[in-house]
Order: structure tokens, then sequence, then C-alpha cells
């Protein structure tokens, strides 16, 4: 699967927390892919992994109670999982970044926004103060901040211009890749477009890859070439955007779609699925959707289903992928 | 922010004057005559009824309670019963005796106090931190001058390394005479202060932008002091600033304890020996110190936390 395009290749990954009221399987074997200059989007409910996943990619789950059990995440082949805490650190922020879900709470309220896009450029540079000082300036003007509130504290800013600092910290320098956690859940909708243009702006600009998460499937068809369905902390659905959107195979992707809001045609009642998400403390032994899916046999509460490939790089972890449409 | 400062100022003058009311009230309540502790048993009825004159206790309180604001005014705080020496001057001696030793007590806290705060947080739940909060609560709940006195009979007494009486006569000698009241003083303050440090880093330490912190790739070392402890330093400046008023307020048992001629153990004695105007003056005081220290307090917020600061702009 992997070639000479793959900057991200998470394989088997298993995340848990330990908790007193017992083990959170958060994250259960999952494997995605990224190639250099593309996009992946994961989509999934709340509580699916979606984060734990990227955190985990970074190493920066909270431990204890997180936990990263097996599994390998090989950046430009090397498994981050074997680093040392130093090696990893010039990875965070250098050549992978992450941006977090919500800006009001994601920058350090008692420092200067210029002094918090310094800080990562003073790290991974060899560079004056004076230098690093005009590279922060430089970067809140593509943003699309002027230089010149580079002094002020983020609750002077506005919810939107704080993703752009978050944005401006992420970018500062020129990562490989970029992990977006829900970068527009926090902001309204005006202002998501926009913050959604300009990250692609500058990932185009630098060719960066990224890894997209959010619950909007409307977000990730407009930004994402590859997309990855999540439930119960696996992969249930992986492939472009084109084979996923078009002819999805999963229940639960289906369900997914179904779900949102349809303005053709006159419908009185939102369409659901059923139920809720498994319990992650206490998952069932076959399926994770078959609690939630009408078509589930018997068979599939027995074991759970591998990934199949139903053509090109589409693949579906579901026994009935191949057989019904 | 100056605004602020002249404001804060203004308003130590109710509370200067609640306090003068109360402590004035209740020392005039308070069984005893000090005519006749002036002029001791022997005297006879005319000489005390003269002293009463004289004191102008034969006043209705309120009219009492107005001439001594009054005189405080005009920076007279009365003269003391006992040995006819302006309270001002009494005070204003003991006063910097008492300051060293709470600066030095506050020091000792603080070098205790804050690194274990650290560490407990940090490594929650870890033996260490268990071991120091166990620690910290036998530092709070420990009374002080049972501290004092094991420290003495260890040091003093078995090993004779230190002085347990006194301030010495200057130099090495007050360094000495310093160690043993600062660390009994430094003590209780120290688990207060860890206590605080532990509870307002474990605050800190989940929040988002530590992660954006993480994320940035900088070391463990400067997220915990750059963004934990830059953040969670307002409620340890609260806490340190209200033991340190305390300290400055004179430790009376401490002082008692280690024969230390402060504030606190001229007011110990004044009470004792029912010397009214000594014990008024030593508690205005100790409140206007305490007041003091809070203000300082609140100025130091505003250079911590930028939204503290704009606050006070706007006032």
């Amino acid at each position: 699967m992997a070639d000479n395009n793959t900057l991200l290749q998470v394989k088997d990954l298993v995340i848990r927390y330990e908790t007193d009221d017992g083990v959170v399987e958060a994250l259960n074997g999952v494997s995605i892919e990224i190639h250099t200059g593309k996009t992946l989007g994961l989509v999934g409910e709340t509580g699916a992994g979606k984060t734990t996943l990227a955190k985990g990619v970074l190493r920066l789950i909270p431990s204890p109670p997180g936990k990263i059990v097996s599994g390998e995440v090989l950046y430009d082949g090397k498994d981050l999982l074997k680093l040392s805490e130093e090696e990893m650190r010039k990875i965070r922020g250098k050549h992978i970044s992450m941006i977090f879900q919500d800006p009001m709470t994601s920058l350090n309220p008692v420092m200067t926004v210029r002094d918090q896009i310094m800080e990562v450029i003073l790290q991974h540079n060899n560079i004056s103060k004076k230098e690093a000082e005009k590279r922060a300036d430089d970067m809140l003007e593509l943003v699309g901040i002027p230089a010149e509130r580079g002094h002020e504290y983020p609750h002077q800013f506005s919810g939107g211009m704080k993703q752009r600092v978050i944005i401006a910290i992420a970018l500062a320098c020129q990562p490989k890749l970029l992990i977006a956690d829900e970068p527009t859940t926090a902001l309204d909708v005006t202002i998501q477009a926009q913050v959604l243009d300009l990250i692609q702006k500058l990932k185009t600009r630098d060719n960066t890859s990224m890894l997209l998460i959010t619950h909007d499937l409307g977000v990730v068809a407009q930004t994402c070439d590859y997309v990855g369905i999540v439930y119960a902390g696996e992969i249930v659905e992986y492939g472009t955007l084109r084979e996923v959107y078009k002819d999805m195979r999963h229940p639960y992707t289906k369900g997914l779609m179904a779900s949102i809001p349809n303005l053709v045609e006159n419908v009185r009642r939102l369409q659901t699925i059923e139920g809720l998400m498994p319990d992650p403390t206490n998952l069932p032994k076959g399926c994770k959707f078959s609690e939630r899916c009408k078509y589930a046999t018997d068979k599939c509460r027995e074991k759970v289903p591998d990934m199949v490939n139903v053509g090109g790089e589409h693949m579906v972890r579901c026994i009935l992928a191949n057989e019904e449409k | 922010m100056y605004k602020y400062i002249i404001k804060r100022l203004l308003m130590m003058i109710p509370v200067l004057l609640g306090v003068t009311f109360i402590v004035f009230f209740i020392l005039n309540v308070s069984p005893g005559d000090p005519a006749a502790m002036i002029l001791g048993d022997q005297a006879s009825a005319e000489a005390l009824a003269m002293k009463r004159e004289e004191l102008g206790l034969n006043d209705p309180l309120l009219v009492r309670y107005f001439n001594y604001i009054v005189g405080m005014l005009h920076g007279d705080l009365g003269t003391s019963y006992k040995n006819s020496i302006s309270v001002w001057s009494q005070v204003t001696e003991r006063f910097p005796n008492t300051a060293i030793l709470a600066i030095c007590g506050i020091c000792v806290a603080l070098i205790i106090g804050i690194p274990t705060g650290i560490i407990s947080a940090k490594k929650q739940y870890s033996i260490m931190d268990n071991c120091s909060m166990v620690l910290a609560l036998i530092g709070v709940s420990m009374p002080v001058f049972w501290l004092g006195l094991l420290l003495v009979i260890v040091f003093s007494l078995n090993l004779g390394w230190l002085p347990s009486q006194g301030m010495g006569s200057g130099g090495m000698d007050l360094v000495k005479s310093l160690i043993l009241p600062s660390i009994t003083l430094g003590t209780m303050s120290a688990a207060t202060i860890t206590r605080m440090t532990r509870s307002s880093m474990l605050e800190v330490i989940r929040q988002d932008y530590i992660s954006t912190a993480r994320a940035k790739g900088v070391s463990e070392r400067t997220v915990t002091f750059r963004h934990m402890l830059r953040n969670a330093m307002i409620p340890i400046v609260t806490a340190v600033g209200l033991q340190f008023g305390q300290l400055l307020g004179g430790a009376m048992l401490t002082e008692t304890v280690f024969s230390w001629p402060g504030l606190g153990r001229l007011m110990v004695d004044s009470i004792k020996s029912k010397d009214i105007p000594m014990v008024l003056g030593s508690v205005i005081f100790m409140a206007v110190m305490f007041s003091i220290v809070n203000l300082v307090v609140d100025i130091v917020y505003a250079y911590i936390d930028p939204r503290i600061k704009s606050q006070y702009k706007k006032k």
C-alpha cells in the first residue's frame, strides 16, 4: 500500500484509556495513510476516537490514563512510537503540527500572540530573536491579522481571529503534515468558510499534507482527497472522496449521509441512525455497528469483520460490502 | 492603573475605621480598670478618680472613640498605660524585627512550598505526591508553638547549634537566631502554599493551551514554567500574600516561643497587662500592613494576568 508518496502511515494503532471505571477502548487497530500534499478527512461521531488518533500520532495522549498499546506510526519511514521524547519534540511543530478544536482555550492567555508564534519558530530554527519576531509578524500578516496586533493578548481577539493565530502557530515552521482537529467546529458558519479557505490556501502554498478531523460531511467534500469513516475506534470505510461519496458501502456511512438535511425534498423529520454508539468500556464482540445496523445478522455479531477492498482504494469493514448495494 | 491604586488606598479608610471601632469597643467592655492597673492596688479612691478623668475614661464610649480617631489622624496612637511611652514609637521600633522574621519565614515557605506543589501536581497520585500531601496536612495541622518547642529541644538544647531565644546582637548572631523561628513560621505557610500550588497547577495542567504548547515541540520544562506555572500563579500569589500579611502582623506564638522582640510579642504582653492603647495601636498597625500586602497582591495580579490588567484600566 505504501509508496514513495506516502508521508504518514498509521498501522493497527490501538490506544486505550485505563480509568477506574474500566478500560476505555478508544482506538482499536486503526490504519490510515496520508500522501504528500493530500488531505485525508476523518469523519465520525463525537467519541468515535478521532481526536485520540490525532493526538496519538503526535504522542500527545495524556498518560496516565492514556496508553498506546500497539501499532506503528510511520512518518517518512521512521516509527514515531519508537522515538525518544527528545527526538519526538523535534518532530512536533516542525514536521507535524496540530490545530486544536477550540480556539477559545487553545492559546495561552498570559502570553502575547506574537510570543506564542515566536516560541515555535525559536524552538525549531537557530535564529535570533529579532528574526523570529519578523517571521512571526509575517505569519500574522499571512493569516490576515495586522502585525501591529502581535503585542496583544488572546482575550483581545475574536474566536475566528484566535483560530487564525493558531493556524499561524501551526504553520510557522512549514510542517509537512498538518493535523486539524475540528478546526471550524467552534466557529460561526461564515467564519468557518474563511478559516477553511485560509487553511487550504496555505496548505497548497507549502504542499502540506493534512489530516482533517471533522463531523461535517460538507467540509470533507469541499477539502479532502481521501475520506475515512470512523466508528467506535475503527475505520469502517476508507477510500478516495469520490469512491466513498459516490458508492458508499457501509451501512453506517449510508446512515451518516442520509442524516444530512435535504433542502430539495419536502421532509418533515430529519433522518437519524437509531440507537447510540456502543460504550467504549464494553464494546460488542463482533461488528461494532451491528447493534444499530438493520442488515445485521448473527454472523456480524460473532467476529469483527475484516476490511474488504471493493475496488480501487476503496475499503469497507462490512461482511455485506460486496453483496448488496 | 494608578487610578485603581488610589481607589484601593481610599478603600482602606473604611476598613481601618471598622477595625478600630470593633477593637476599641471590645477592649472597653472587657473587665478591669486601667486606672487601678496604672496606679496599683494601694491607690486611693480620689487618685483613681483623678486618673480616670485624666485618661478620659469618664466620657461616653462614642466620644472617646471619636477622640481616638482624631488623635490617630494626627499620627498619635496614644500613650502606653504601662510605661508612658508613645504607642507609635514602640510599634515602629518593634516592627522591623517582625518584618525580618516574616520575610525569612515566607522565603522558607516559598522555597519548600512551590517546588513541592509543582512536583505533586505533575506526578499526581504518585508516591511523591501522596507523601508531600500527607506532610502538608501534618504541616497545616501541627500547632506552631509545638513545632517551635521541638526545634528548640533538638537544635538548641540537645545539639547546641543554634540559639533558642532573642535576636542576638547583629551580624552572624542574627542570622543564627533567625533560623529556628523562620523554619517554624515557614513550615506552616509552606504547607498551605504547597496545597495551593498543587491544586492550582492541576487546574491548568489539562488545559488546551498546554496541548498547544506541547504540540509546538517545546521542552517539558518550558511547558511547566512558561505555560503552566504562569497561569497557575494567581491563586498561589493570593495564598502567599495572605500568609505574608499574617506573618507581618506578628506571629504571636512563634515570637513568644522564641522570645523574639516583635510586634506579636508586644501585643501579647500588652494584652496581659491590659495596656489598651498599646493593643489598639498594634492591631491598627497590623490591619494597615495586611491591607497594604493585599493591595500589593492585587497589583501583582495585573502583571501576571493581562486580562486583569485590562480590567483595572477600565476602572
